[in-house]
């Protein structure tokens, strides 16, 4: 992983879509309580990007876009940074292995992690007797996410082109051919 | 890249650096629910500092939004038109009463010399942002301590109460809806002179908590703020009670949500409260006259107190 100039755009990128990712919710549309909970397109941005090219988006990024994801969307400060940057580490540390086994598993670890971040969250609240979340809503939430993670990754792999190196039909560094 | 040496060097101080993050923000969501407020001014900086920033980005998603949307009104053109009209045509028999009851106000007012309390001064604020998330109800607004914002002061639109303000930036606000579950307001339901508190639960008819005779409150009652607690001014008006299928009765909030814009900041002061109960009178008299025997022309000017017993 040489460092080119490209991986600066590439960085740069990231740091734009993060931020309209947080400022999407912050649309002054509608007033009214709504129905559906926003689904967390910073979550959903991070995953797949992590998963592609994890070295153009580097952990102090994701930290700083996820604090102030928490400041401005008036969540509790801190908390779902800290569970983002604990899931996109845990992605990052295996993210050749979720490359080699293809798009359910990577769906169905991005879901576990997902589900288990919320879970955390909501007993963090509640143990610090801070106002915890209803389940329904929880459970909205966590679905309408799933729901963006497709559409996030081909919209990474299509129009940004943020793919995974093709690695079925050239050597590795090590001379191997797969 | 460096060799292997420093490969594994950079990976040791990249873990401490991560670690030392999540302790970070571990660290700040403790402070944050031990001492919220200062927790909270970090973040109204923060908000501060970005969100305006992002408003050009945000301005044209939003009017194209809403400009489909009118899009859309235009379709239900007609039956809105009617509708106009009818309410029109009732509007003005209500102008008439109200022209009316101004005219015996004026004159009972004049006969009365009433001392009337002074009158609010506002500021106007558009809603830049709304919150976004499910832990809250509110909106950024784009005006802050600069213009004369402070915590806690009531935001009106053309109709009704909308919320207070909790968390002021140089030039920026937040505006926590009377939808939000933090939200609390005290209350008068008029006419029968009930109090209530009105409890937001993220929907547009918030609760009535502590009601004392739920019987008498009737569907159309109207709800205003009663000042107690000297958070809002008195007389604001809230809402109209509804009843809900399941037989709860509930407030309609006044204000309208779905169009909202630009609010008003009110900026009185709440009345001066009265702090501490009555004290005995004429104790401290008691302090005040020396027990020797007053001079004599003093002495018939007050009249002597009592003494206490034992002396």
């Amino acid at each position: 992983m040489g460092v080119s100039p490209k991986i600066w755009v590439y960085r740069l990128l990231f740091v734009v879509l993060g931020l309209l990712a947080i400022a999407y919710p912050l649309l002054p549309l509608q007033f009214t309580p709504e129905r559906w909970p926003a689904p967390e397109l910073l979550f959903a941005l991070t995953m797949a990007w992590v998963v592609r090219q994890p070295q153009s988006a580097p952990f102090l990024l994701i930290a700083g876009l996820a604090i102030i994801s928490d400041a401005v969307l008036m969540r509790p400060m801190g908390l779902w940074a800290l569970l983002l940057l604990m899931a996109s580490e845990t992605v990052r540390f295996s993210y050749k292995s979720i490359q080699e086994r293809g798009w359910a598993m990577e769906l169905s670890l991005v879901a576990m992690l997902l589900l288990a971040m919320v879970i955390v969250q909501n007993l963090l609240l509640w143990v610090s007797f801070s106002q915890s979340l209803e389940v329904a809503t929880l459970l909205q939430f966590a679905m309408l996410t799933l729901l963006c993670y497709p559409v996030m990754v081909a919209f990474l792999h299509y129009i940004l082109r943020v793919r995974k190196p093709d690695t079925s039909n050239r050597p590795d560094r090590l001379g191997k051919i797969k | 890249m460096a060799g292997e040496q420093s490969g594994s060097a950079w990976r040791a101080i990249r873990r401490l650096i991560v670690g030392l993050i999540l302790f970070t923000f571990f660290a700040l969501f403790i402070l944050w629910r031990i001492d919220s407020p200062r927790v909270e001014r970090f973040r109204m900086a923060l908000v501060d500092r970005f969100v305006p920033n992002m408003e050009w980005a945000l301005a044209p998603v939003t009017q194209f939004t809403r400009i489909v949307s009118d899009y859309q009104s235009y379709a239900q053109i007609y039956q809105r038109n009617q509708e106009l009209r009818q309410e029109l045509q009732r509007m003005k028999g209500w102008q008439e009463a109200a022209l009316q009851l101004e005219q015996t106000n004026a004159q009972l007012r004049a006969l009365n010399n009433v001392q009337l309390s002074p009158s609010l001064g506002f500021v106007t604020g558009e809603v830049i942002t709304d919150s976004g998330s499910p832990f809250s109800q509110s909106g950024l607004l784009n005006v802050g301590s600069l213009d004369g914002v402070e915590d806690g002061q009531a935001a009106v639109d053309g109709l009704g109460l909308v919320g207070r303000i909790s968390g002021v930036a140089d030039h920026t606000a937040r505006l926590v809806f009377l939808s939000d579950v933090s939200s609390q307001v005290p209350v008068i339901i008029r006419p029968t002179g009930q109090r209530a508190i009105v409890h937001g639960d993220n929907t547009l008819a918030p609760n009535l908590l502590f009601l004392e005779s739920p019987e008498d409150v009737l569907p159309g009652m109207r709800v205003v703020t009663s000042g107690d607690g000297g958070v809002f001014p008195p007389e604001l008006l809230i809402g109209q009670i509804v009843r809900a299928r399941s037989g709860e009765i509930r407030v309609l909030l006044a204000a309208d949500f779905e169009g909202l814009e630009f609010v008003r900041i009110l900026r009185a002061s709440p009345l001066d409260q009265i702090t501490g109960s009555g004290a005995l009178v004429g104790d401290d008299i008691l302090d005040e006259v020396p027990l020797v025997a007053p001079a004599p022309f003093a002495g018939e000017l007050i009249t002597p107190p009592p003494l206490r017993s034992g002396e």
